[in-house]
């Protein structure tokens, strides 16, 4: 049963009813099956691309929606809301950011209508190292030029949805560290056609993890890609890399709020159902406080997404309020699931209530992908002008 | 085929929804089309898909029910007329019929589709008294259509036995069972689109209808209190194997309910 208190607001009211429905063919059951088998909600991402709600970012002229980043959070704060879980194709939205913003024009004509359409897939998105792991810049993955082409050696870590994407954005060094004056100089961006690099300089290693995620790693030997694949100027790719992640964080940070308002509606649903000692749970302080407190808590990131999310879509600044939102919203959803999977009791354990499920998805957002700390020292250092820790 | 597809938009039944001093609380209520009209306007858009023409989704509210034309809109429907009112609260079926049949009078179309009733009121009195209005024929709770032209339809009932067949000569008014077809899902692309298609209000005081026909309130019925039902307690399921659930079940309605004492 849907609680208002936890609907959202009425903006875009046309979009959240659209994602409503289409979630309400995804059941938990559907979900509980894929996590127990590790596999990919293939049916889902079909359903959400067909439907053209992963292409809203992209521009009409290229066969998108040419929507901004409010509508994008509105359908993935809704597909959370609805205990389904968007990380399978998040990526979709916002990666095309780089290769839009950055991409020559023979670039985006080739690439983007297919992506628009959902003929082509590019959600993964290698940065992560072992090695460098948040230290982006000390990356050691090198894409040396030959001619024509890059010749690609190295290791990524965490590559999410790889085995589920066509393209890859990956970011490389092209100039080794010791030769470029600022640490941040020398890394490309270049387009990875994994559908010919699989099995061509290409190996692509499933990891495991505590949620169903189709998360990876991705060896490189002497991998090809076409110069022309390069996006934008050699050497800047760290810039691009970052001029993406504001839209990223804004967009995790909302499903961070679905996620908190799908905890919060079940908290209260148990607590005021659940009957010990002769009364609802709800009714004891010890129990109602800390649903409150994820509400509080959830409906001031919500505020703060939105903030972040209007100021992206006119064109300002909003370095300040996407790190925010994120911190906000994955700390709400955190506190949110917690609450929950204690108003549950015992029951919040098992498998059939979606809460344990949730409750580890959700618990991702802490970590990836920024982990809360390195965003306390962006705001400590960028926002307060306190001495860099790093 | 021109179709027109009146909709009413209803309170949300998945939500939890009040009742306070015999009236309905308006507070937090969520508002959405009628499902048995989705489905009408799902056989409407199939219908063209396959014979040609276009929808005109009609309804009559507050500037509200625009949201309800604005998702049918983005569902597939090719205009949409609004019956711009202060209120229509407390209106009974004949009220409703009566406008819909003035503003219908000059209007071209071959088909009238409507769901078989509405989610809320469940009376589902006003197309019958529509087609009265309008002097034509009408085929209630449809399961599918058949050979469908611009002067004739085919069409399925069904019924306990099996399944009537009629076949009705166009301009119609049919209504239709939630088994006819499955609403499709509004797409980003259709709500994009839907932003460009052309919405018409059309003020209810100018359409020259009797003044008794606008008074708040029921005309022909009065809907005196609402009353909210007990809730049903949860049931109880017995698994396992028959030959210990069946005397389970046995034992449990002698002892609870007193059967077979
Ligand atoms: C399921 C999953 C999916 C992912 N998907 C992708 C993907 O698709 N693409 C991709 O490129 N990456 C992906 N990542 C990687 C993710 O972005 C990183 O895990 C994250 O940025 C943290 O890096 P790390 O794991 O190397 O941790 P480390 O950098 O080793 O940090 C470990 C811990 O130390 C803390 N720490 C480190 N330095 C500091 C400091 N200076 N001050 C305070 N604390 C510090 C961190 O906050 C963290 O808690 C994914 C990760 C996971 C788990």
């Amino acid at each position: 049963m849907l609680n208002q208190a936890f609907a959202g607001t009425g903006q875009f009211a046309e979009i959240r009813d659209a994602v409503r429905g289409l979630c309400a063919k995804f059941p938990g059951a559907y979900w509980r099956q894929l996590d127990r088998e590790r596999t990919y909600p293939e049916e889902f991402v079909q359903a959400l691309t067909d439907s053209g709600f992963l292409a809203v970012l992209i521009p009409e002229e290229f066969g998108g929606s040419g929507l901004g980043v409010q509508e994008a959070a509105t359908i993935l704060e809704e597909v959370q809301r609805a205990a389904c879980n968007g990380a399978a194709c998040h990526a979709q939205m916002y990666i095309m950011g780089t290769l839009l913003r950055h991409g020559s024009p023979e670039q985006k004509s080739k690439w983007l209508p297919p992506i628009a359409s959902g003929e082509l897939r590019l959600q993964a998105f290698g940065v992560t190292e072992p090695t460098s792991g948040t230290d982006t810049t000390s990356l050691r993955t090198f894409a040396k030029r030959d001619g024509d082409r890059y010749i690609v050696n190295g290791q990524k870590l965490w590559t999410s949805r790889a085995e589920h994407s066509d393209l890859m954005l990956l970011l490389a060094r092209t100039t080794p560290k010791e030769e470029v004056t600022k640490r941040t100089a020398g890394l490309s961006v270049l387009l990875v056609d994994l559908r010919e690099a699989i099995g061509n300089g290409i190996t692509i290693q499933p990891i495991r993890t505590m949620m169903n995620h189709a998360t990876t790693e991705v060896f490189f030997e002497n991998l090809e890609v076409p110069a022309e694949n390069l996006i934008g100027e050699a050497g800047k790719g760290f810039r691009y890399i970052l001029d993406g992640m504001n839209a990223e964080r804004i967009l995790i940070a909302a499903e961070c709020v679905g996620d908190a308002r799908w905890f919060l509606e079940k908290s209260v649903d148990y607590a005021s159902q659940r009957v010990v000692f002769d009364r609802p749970i709800g009714q004891n302080q010890g129990v109602q406080f800390p649903i409150a407190r994820a509400f509080a808590e959830t409906e001031a990131a919500a505020l703060m997404v939105r903030e972040a999310a209007q100021r992206f879509d006119s064109g300002q600044p909003c370095g300040k309020e996407a790190n925010l939102a994120k911190l906000l919203a994955a700390d709400a959803s955190w506190k949110a699931a917690e609450s929950c999977l204690q108003t549950h009791g015992g029951f919040g354990f098992a498998e059939e209530f979606d809460i344990e499920r949730k409750f580890r998805e959700t618990r991702l957002y802490q970590v990836a992908p920024i982990s809360t700390n390195l965003i306390l020292s962006y705001l400590a250092e960028h926002v307060l002008g306190l001495p860099r820790s790093y | 085929m021109q179709i027109i597809v009146p909709i009413k938009q209803v309170p949300d039944v998945a939500l939890n929804i009040k009742v306070k001093d015999g009236e309905i609380v308006q507070e937090g209520i969520s508002w959405v089309i009628s499902s048995w009209d989705e489905t009408a306007l799902e056989a409407a858009l199939q219908l063209t898909e396959e014979a040609g023409g276009e929808v005109t989704v009609l309804s009559i509210g507050t500037a509200k029910v625009q949201e309800a034309l604005r998702k049918a809109l983005a569902l597939g429907a090719h205009q949409a007329l609004h019956i711009q009112c202060d209120s229509s609260a407390g209106w009974d079926s004949y009220q409703v019929a009566k406008v819909l049949a003035k503003t219908l009078a000059d209007q071209d179309y071959n088909l009238i589709i409507t769901g078989k009733q509405a989610q809320d009121s469940d009376a589902g009195l006003t197309p019958t008294m529509l087609a009265e209005f309008l002097g034509l024929p009408q085929v209630t709770n449809i399961t599918a259509f058949k050979d469908v032209s611009d002067a004739s339809i085919t069409l399925h009932r069904k019924g306990d036995d099996g399944i009537e067949i009629s076949k009705m000569t166009l301009p119609g008014v049919v209504t239709v069972n939630d088994s006819l077809a499955e609403p499709r899902l509004a797409s980003m692309r259709g709500i994009m689109m839907a932003k460009k298609k052309p919405m018409e209000t059309v003020d209810i005081h100018s359409l020259g209808l009797a003044p008794e026909v606008l008074q708040s309130g029921g005309l022909m019925t009065e809907v005196v209190q609402y009353e909210k039902p007990d809730e049903r307690k949860e049931g109880r399921r017995f698994e396992g194997d028959e030959t210990e659930t069946v005397p389970e079940v046995m034992q449990n309605l002698k002892k609870n309910i007193g059967l077979f004492a």
